[in-house]
């Protein structure tokens, strides 16, 4: 995108110095230059005259001075490019300044922000023995990264979107070629985070992205109710990983869904009346056999605990052939009051008569 | 450096000072049998007798002894149980209840054990019978297709496996899991086999506890069949009664016998001190006793009653005495009554359970040992303990943490890689250094849940390995890293916790300076080295108020520019960071506001306050109008700024601000949901600026048992800098019963992103139960592009996923 090609300018300006041997370095500071071992990521383009064994120095210093200089054992230069022997810097040694930068490196691996000068030197061996077969320098200014934060959905969020926009902030300073990746997985129950990242296949895991969101993936199977979700972004460059966020979970929970009356909820309401106790929980809940047409449930309610308080309407209930599950939602109706007595009349159809006395409780939830 | 100072101080100091500990009191059968000889015999007369006891006579103390047989069978349940080194020991100082000798509590322990036992088969048959099993749990697996171009795999295929397997009545689950998916472009496999296996201490504590109830009845072993209420009140009924006959023979007056007759009742003699017996004397106005009445030094013997008054309390006392002395009364009716309360919960207790099982059952040593065992973990596994030390770790090796006494032990083993697994698969190296080899440990008083003191180390040695492309080579250093943990649990408050950790890092074949000797130091020899630079504290305090509706929690994080834990997932360099997370609810829940706040100061320079500074803030909100009616807002900024020399820059803004409704009823008969949402959102990324507007809507419509649901989805960017596409989805789905077992969804959908990519398609879904234990379900998305571009990187137009669950004996 455009927009980070300007941002980027700024950061991207790195010289090289002089060149005057050789084997050639290829150096990217604003990746490489910002830990000791990717100092090592560097390759050489050696000539064919100057293939053989030969030992790489490399020589990182600040403003304050030097920090450090690393000295690797002799390996193979061969004609061409070369990256240097996997394993081969294990026995590099080390050299460290020191200033406070140089501690800092020393404890840390990392080069704290600054002006430094890398300069890649390479000695011949055996053959070559001392020469030096190339020489190289860089001057660049290192900020060290921002931290990668996520955004949004937030750490142990609740979120009704199943299909959720993911945000988190951008890896600064932005550096050519970086993208994210987004993974997001399944936790189950009982699972670790980390276990889940690894032992379950992503639902997303998507690269390539450059903006620091992500749409959720349209093709893909929506996220579940109730389900518990981790996510995680990773920086990269080409293949190397610059940073990586937290692990955040969020779960997929809409305060409202279709509300669903378990079948066993509904008791006959002649076994309520002998009870002689019902508990309605915001509604009240019963069965009841019509052995007549189609009709409107002929009902009122009146308190008992409070005779003069003034009933509100109360909703139509439909009564069809047969036996009917009723369901009759008095949480929304200010006449209700928690841990007042009720008592309800009913008129069937065929003119019997019914009466059901109950306490009622607010649904707290 | 005060300000550093300052913040070790607080999260050091608070914790010590807040910390306390309580322990509970336990009631102790064998103290209490070793007092109570009469206990002791009746225990014995019913095992010689082999009946129940019937009743305890703390009046008449018989010295009984095991007879022969059933002295041979208590040897050989020791032998069995506890093996015959004890035997011996048992053997050698035998005098087992003889006389009024006291035996150790120990043998005591194992006499009740005895009493307890059901019949006369061995615990040890008993679980020698079920010492080998192994059951299948779960088998699934699952396949996918997707063709979008970022996709990391374009097809994917997993198995996993679970298993429980016991061995010597340990039980241990066992999962294998194996991932395998095709690689885009490159037409490579790529395949990733974990295991593990972990001790199931939940499985193991009920194997064992249901040997202990089959072998043993625990009722017996606390005491619960002898009735010591009952046989301690008839006791001092007995010596009453006896004490009221002497009474009458002091007193001549009928009225005062009488009054002494029925003064004090058995359970005052129990419960009373001398000073409430004296007060109900006093209190008696038959009596008419006076306080200097009942004064030992006068010496009137005119005054009958008092006489007798003074002679009854030195007989009450002396009783009393005996009764506390000798047969622990009041301890032993506390303790009934404390068991008879706990029993039941003491057998469904883990800390119980876990205590009858290590004194009634034939344990060997690494049984004993995964008794106090929380977990242990062997393979590819999460680990870690607390902030400061490992923590939020995956590696491959083994973790144990133990708990025994309120003394906790975490040990762990392994090593750490960051790729060559399929979660960073196409990496092929890494910033940070790619892989260690780790060992670390955490120890200390309390449960590391609970209340605790905990000190934690962590070594770490750099690994140049290769796994797969991923290449971790890396400069060789050796990492130590010390900590210092502390929770302390403010009860229905929360609770607090504190840590303090320091890193030290050696690198090999290095050198100081103008020294040209190199040296391959042990980090944890110079540990103190860079004190300030390498050192990292945090407090975090999490609680509620449920009275109020309210959670909260604060927390201040702060590290050192050069702190560096390789076992630690979370915890960044050079970094102060703070937070508050407050919620409250109203009204039942009704009304919620919730306020968030994370800032985060980065320094980036060990030479000046250069950095990035970072804040992030929520309000939230959520208004529950109805039952069936709720409205939610949402007001959310991140900020990134940059400092530097030349003053702070603005890098990144978000500000988001979300309204939303979730609606459900009936309309038109018919019961249908709604939600709806709306999006205000600035970002400023660079030069570009965008303000952008995002729609999103859910509709469903329940038609008998059928759901039929629409969704649209809209974004737009209102000042056309495009920070990312113009997007609208919409969709339209189905659902609906095949059978009784097996659910549909059929749908259609549409998607254009402005410029870059127009699709139609559809989707369909099946999921069904297939037998009562294997679930199936299938997924596909297919879609027709009516334009594509070389710019669409996210949108594929063919997405399918199967899954098969088959659970076993559940």
């Amino acid at each position: 995108m455009n927009c980070i090609k300007y941002w980027l300018l700024p950061v991207l300006l790195f010289v090289s110095s002089y060149v005057s041997a050789q084997v050639s370095f290829v150096f990217l500071p604003e990746v490489q230059g910002r830990t000791v071992d990717g100092l090592f990521q560097t390759r050489l383009i050696a000539p064919a005259t100057q293939a053989g064994r030969a030992k790489l120095q490399v020589t990182v210093t600040a403003t304050s001075g030097r920090v450090v200089t690393i000295t690797t054992p002799a390996f193979d230069l061969h004609a061409g490019t070369n990256i240097l022997p996997g394993g081969l810097i294990g026995s590099a040694s080390i050299n460290f300044g020191n200033t406070k930068v140089a501690t800092v490196c020393r404890q840390s691996g990392y080069f704290p922000e600054d002006d430094y000068e890398y300069c890649f030197e390479l000695i011949g061996e055996s053959s070559h023995a001392g020469e030096i077969l190339g020489t190289q320098c860089y001057d660049y200014h290192l900020q060290p990264f921002s931290p990668l934060i996520l955004t949004s959905p937030m750490d142990q969020d609740e979120i009704c979107d199943k299909r959720p926009a993911l945000y988190w902030q951008p890896l600064l300073p932005s550096i050519p070629g970086m993208q994210y990746r987004l993974l997001l997985t399944e936790l189950k129950s009982g699972q670790a985070k980390q276990e889940a990242l690894r032992y379950n296949f992503p639902i997303i895991n998507q690269q390539f992205i450059n903006l620091p969101m992500l749409f959720y993936p349209p093709a893909m199977k929506e996220l579940e109710e109730g389900h518990r979700y981790i996510w995680q972004v990773t920086a990269y460059r080409n293949e190397m990983i610059l940073a990586t966020s937290e692990i955040w979970t969020f779960q997929v929970h809409c305060n409202d869904t279709l509300p669903t009356s378990k079948a066993d909820g509904y008791r006959n309401i002649d076994d309520l009346i002998k009870g002689n106790f019902y508990l309605a929980k915001g509604r009240l809940l019963f069965a009841v056999n019509n052995s007549y047409a189609s009709t409107t449930l002929n009902y009122s309610i009146i308190c008992i605990s409070k005779p003069t308080l003034k009933m509100r309407k109360l909703p139509t209930v439909k009564l069809k052939p047969g036996n009917n599950h009723i369901n009759i939602d008095l949480s929304d109706n200010k006449s209700f009051v928690d841990g007042y007595y009720y008592q309800l009349s009913l008129t069937m159809p065929d003119g019997d008569k019914k009466q059901l006395r109950f306490l009622y409780k607010s649904d707290t939830e | 450096m005060p300000k550093r100072l300052f913040a070790v101080t607080i999260t050091v100091l608070i914790p010590i000072a807040l910390f306390c500990q309580q322990t509970k009191p336990v009631v102790d059968y064998n103290k209490l049998i070793n007092v109570n000889p009469a206990l002791q015999s009746a225990i014995i007369d019913s095992l010689n007798a082999r009946s129940h006891v019937t009743a305890v006579n703390f009046s008449q103390v018989p010295h009984s002894i095991l007879n022969d047989t059933v002295k041979r069978l208590f040897y050989q349940h020791v032998a069995n149980v506890y093996g015959t080194k004890q035997l011996q020991q048992l053997n050698s100082n035998f005098s087992l209840f003889q006389g009024r000798s006291r035996v150790s509590e120990y043998m005591t322990g194992r006499l009740r054990g005895f009493y307890a036992l059901k019949n006369e088969s061995s615990a040890l048959d008993i679980m020698k019978a079920g010492a080998y099993s192994n059951s299948v749990k779960q088998l699934s697996a699952s396949a996918f297709y997707d063709n979008s171009p970022a996709s990391m795999l374009k097809a994917g295929f997993g198995i996993r496996f679970e298993d429980q397997l016991v061995v010597g009545n340990i039980p241990v689950n066992i999962i294998y899991n194996s991932l395998e998916g095709t690689i885009p472009d490159t037409r490579g496999i790529f395949g990733q086999q974990l295991k593990k296996f972990s001790f199931d201490k939940d499985a193991y504590l009920q194997r064992m506890n249901g040997y202990v109830n089959k072998a043993y009845d625990l009722k017996k072993y606390f005491l619960q069949d002898i009735n010591l209420g009952t046989a301690v009140k008839s006791f001092a009924d007995k010596q009453l009664s006896d004490l009221q006959d002497e009474m009458g023979a002091i007193t001549n007056n009928p009225i005062q016998a009488e009054a002494f007759k029925n003064l004090i009742s058995p359970d005052q003699l129990i419960w009373l001190d001398s000073s409430q017996i004296r007060q109900v004397l006093l209190n008696n106005h038959s009596l008419q006793l006076s306080a200097a009445d009942l004064e030992n030094n006068i010496s009137d013997s005119t005054n009958t009653t008092a006489f007798a008054a003074r002679q009854y309390m030195s007989r009450i006392m002396a009783l009393k005495e005996s009764m506390a002395q000798g047969l622990q009364a009041k301890e032993m009716l506390v303790a009934q009554h404390k068991t008879t309360n706990e029993i039941q919960h003491s057998l469904n207790d883990p800390s119980s359970q876990q205590r009858n099982i290590k004194e009634l059952l034939p344990l060997n040593w690494l049984q004993k040992i995964l008794l106090q065992a929380k977990h242990i973990n062997i393979g590819n596994i999460a680990a870690g303990g607390s902030k400061g030390g490992a923590e939020n770790l995956f590696m491959s090796g083994a973790e144990g943490s133990f708990l025994s006494k309120n003394k906790f032990l975490l040990l762990g083993l392994g090593s750490t890689r960051m790729g060559g697994d399929l979660v960073n698969q196409g990496f092929t190296s890494s910033l940070d250094p790619g892989a260690y080899s780790m060992q670390y440990l955490q120890t200390g008083k309390g449960d590391i849940n609970d209340s605790h003191s905990h000190v934690a180390i962590v070594n770490a040695n750099t690994q140049n390995k290769q796994f797969r492309q991923f290449d971790a080579s890396a400069l060789k250093r050796n990492i130590f890293v010390g900590a210092f943990s502390e929770q302390i649990n403010l009860g229905e408050y929360g609770n607090i916790t504190a840590d303090i950790s320091k890193s030290n890092t050696e690198f090999n074949n290095a050198a100081v300076g103008n020294s040209y000797a190199l040296s391959s130091k042990t980090a944890a020899f110079t540990f103190f080295n860079d004190f300030w630079e390498t050192l990292a504290a945090g407090l975090d305090y999490n609680g509620e108020v449920s009275k109020l509706g309210l959670t909260q929690r604060v927390y201040f994080n702060y590290s050192g520019l050069a702190y560096n834990n390789p076992a630690s997932g979370s915890g960044t360099r050079g970094s102060i960071r703070y937070g508050l997370n407050v919620r409250r609810t109203w009204n039942k829940r009704k009304i919620m506001v919730g306020f968030r706040t994370d800032r985060q100061d980065m320094k980036t320079s060990a030479t000046s306050n250069n950095g990035w500074h970072n804040r992030q803030y929520t309000f939230d909100a959520r208004l529950k109008v109805k039952k069936n009616v709720s409205l939610t807002a949402r007001l959310g900024q991140s900020t990134m700024k940059n400092s530097s020399k030349e003053g702070t820059q603005n890098s990144f803004l978000n500000t988001q601000i979300n309204l939303g409704s979730q609606v459900s009823g009936k309309l038109f008969d018919k019961l249908q949901t709604n939600n709806l949402g709306m999006g205000l959102q600035q970002m400023d990324l660079g030069i570009a600026k965008s303000l952008l507007l995002n729609l999103n809507m859910n509709h469903s419509v329940v038609i008998n048992s059928n759901v039929l649901s629409f969704s649209l989805f809209y974004n737009k960017d209102l000042k056309n800098q495009a920070v990312y596409g113009n997007l609208f989805t919409a969709e339209t789905g189905w659902s609906y019963p095949l059978t009784e077992k097996i659910s549909c969804n059929s749908g259609i959908n549409y998607l254009d992103n402005a410029n870059v990519v127009r699709q139609v398609g559809i989707r369909q879904s099946i999921s069904a139960t297939v037998l009562s234990r294997l679930q199936a379900s299938w997924y596909v998305d297919c879609r027709k592009q009516l334009m594509n571009t070389p710019q669409n990187y996210l949108f594929g137009n063919f997405n399918t996923q199967l899954s098969l669950n088959y659970q076993f004996n559940r």
